[in-house]
């Protein structure tokens, strides 16, 4: 069942229900009254058990995409924080590369550039942080909404009914002043009443819950396209750098002393293997940037219904996994860069 | 030096997002072909000069990325408004569940209370 469908089933039934009870008149014969609150309860149940479905439909669609968010905002925030360790490596690795090259042909050169240098690297910082402080607010948004899809509203106005029609019992014992009269809300009709008040709730619940996707469509989907875009980006950051570093350790390392005469040095095997290594990595984050990319389109997919939102969750955990395994890699590797082949 | 740097700000004032993306790949482009050279190939009195374009076209490359990152964290920053509000909303609507439930049980309370009341107060009126 779709959201749409669940939508103008709830409205029907919302309508036909205020009705109902619109029309019932206040004051009748009390057995009569009785007879048809018999006759109506159990159908009037029966319905909402019927939209029961509606109401539990559009609280996991609430809470799958709440819990969707929250992953994806915490995915990127991670991504962000590996992109920037990162670069910083990568130029600080260059910087002494080109110091050792001669790329500064004075001491006062060589100061205004390691001075822009860090200029380069505090504002990439910087960016990043902000980011992350905005996509927290925005994580903030969507665990909230997980929570409130989650809460068992029902079981609570059942409880809360419950303790109602005793108070109302109570009431009427006393004005008759008598404590052993009997009832006037029965023992069954007081588990009937908070049986259904609870599932008004859900009913209301679900409503709430569509009507917070429905207002807040245009907001999700533009924070998930930018996340998008911003995950895509790190991983461009380091996936450019992870290239070209393989390259040139690729030639420096792997070509040359095989291409050279005499004996291969100790750890060209070794080298070899790390390269490998490094080129899988590269094609995984090729990946991660691409899915970035198709998350640009998730969120018309997720209206039409046609993305279970569980294989994308999964997907983002993968990515998580992977930025982890991306910073272990590059410590690994800086150790290997540093270190000279005997 | 300071070419890389007033390149990238440039573009962050007047590029569009396309622009900025154009200029980081075009200034990456330009990097990776320097650092695919390699260095033995040049005669010693071109070395210096290699790395000093190299270091250049590396700032220029690392502006360009600040640059078009500094465009989407602006767009985020552009959003902001929506995403606060969008949390107290729904701050709100959670509040109003609480509220009704809070309500439901004060009414039950009270009920229960004026119930005591009346079978307190009712034996002494009718004496």
């Amino acid at each position: 069942m779709t959201t749409a469908e669940c939508g103008i089933r709830t409205g029907v039934c919302s309508e036909s229900f205020d009705n109902r009870l619109v029309k019932e008149p206040r004051r009748v014969d009390r057995h009569a009254l009785r007879r048809r609150a018999y006759l109506s309860l159990p159908a009037l149940v029966g319905i909402l058990l019927s939209l029961s479905n509606c109401a539990t439909t559009q609280g996991q669609r609430a809470e799958q995409l709440g819990m969707l968010g929250k992953t994806y905002a915490d995915a990127v925030s991670v991504a962000g924080e590996e992109a920037t360790a990162s670069s910083i490596t990568f130029s600080l690795a260059e910087m002494r590369k080109e110091r050792a090259g001669g790329a500064f042909a004075t001491p006062q050169d060589g100061l205004e550039a390691l001075k822009e240098q860090i200029g380069i690297i505090e504002q990439r910082q910087q960016m990043v942080q902000t980011s992350n402080q905005l996509l927290a607010l925005l994580a903030e948004y969507f665990a909230d909404l997980e929570q409130f899809a989650k809460q068992d509203i029902s079981t609570s106005f059942e409880t809360a009914t419950g303790g109602l029609v005793d108070g109302i019992n109570k009431v009427g014992q006393a004005v008759e002043s008598n404590p052993q009269a009997k009832a006037k809300i029965s023992d069954a009709e007081r588990t009937a009443l908070a049986k259904l008040s609870g599932l008004v709730a859900r009913q209301v619940h679900g409503y709430a819950l569509a009507r917070i996707l429905e207002r807040d469509a245009s907001m999700i989907g533009t924070q998930l396209k930018l996340m998008s875009k911003i995950l895509a980006t790190y991983s461009e950051w380091i996936l450019a750098r992870s290239t070209m570093e393989l390259k040139e350790f690729y030639r420096d390392r792997v070509v040359k002393p095989f291409a050279a005469s005499g004996e291969l040095p100790g750890s060209w095997d070794q080298d070899v293997r790390r390269y490998l290594q490094g080129t899988s990595l590269s094609e995984q984050l090729a990946k991660a940037k691409a899915a970035g990319e198709r998350m640009e389109r998730f969120w018309a997919d997720y209206l039409a219904g046609d993305i279970p939102v569980g294989q994308v969750t999964a997907d983002l955990k993968d990515m998580e996994r992977l930025f982890q395994e991306i910073s272990a890699f590059n410590k690994a590797w800086a150790d290997a860069s540093a270190a000279k082949p005997n | 030096m300071a070419r890389g740097k007033k390149t990238g700000d440039a573009a962050l004032e007047l590029g569009s997002e396309e622009d900025l993306e154009q200029l980081r790949e075009s200034t990456k482009q330009t990097y990776e072909a320097l650092r695919n050279a390699d260095e033995d190939d040049f005669p010693p009195e071109r070395r210096q000069e290699y790395w000093r374009n190299r270091h250049f076209a590396r700032t220029a490359w690392e502006h360009a990325e600040n640059a078009a990152f500094g465009d989407l964290v602006e767009k985020q920053k552009l959003k902001l408004p929506a995403v606060a509000a969008s949390n107290s909303k729904l701050a709100r609507d959670v509040q109003a569940t609480t509220n009704i439930l809070a309500m439901l049980d004060l009414v039950s309370a009270s009920l229960s209370v004026l119930a005591e009341v009346i079978a307190i107060l009712g034996p002494v009126m009718a004496a």
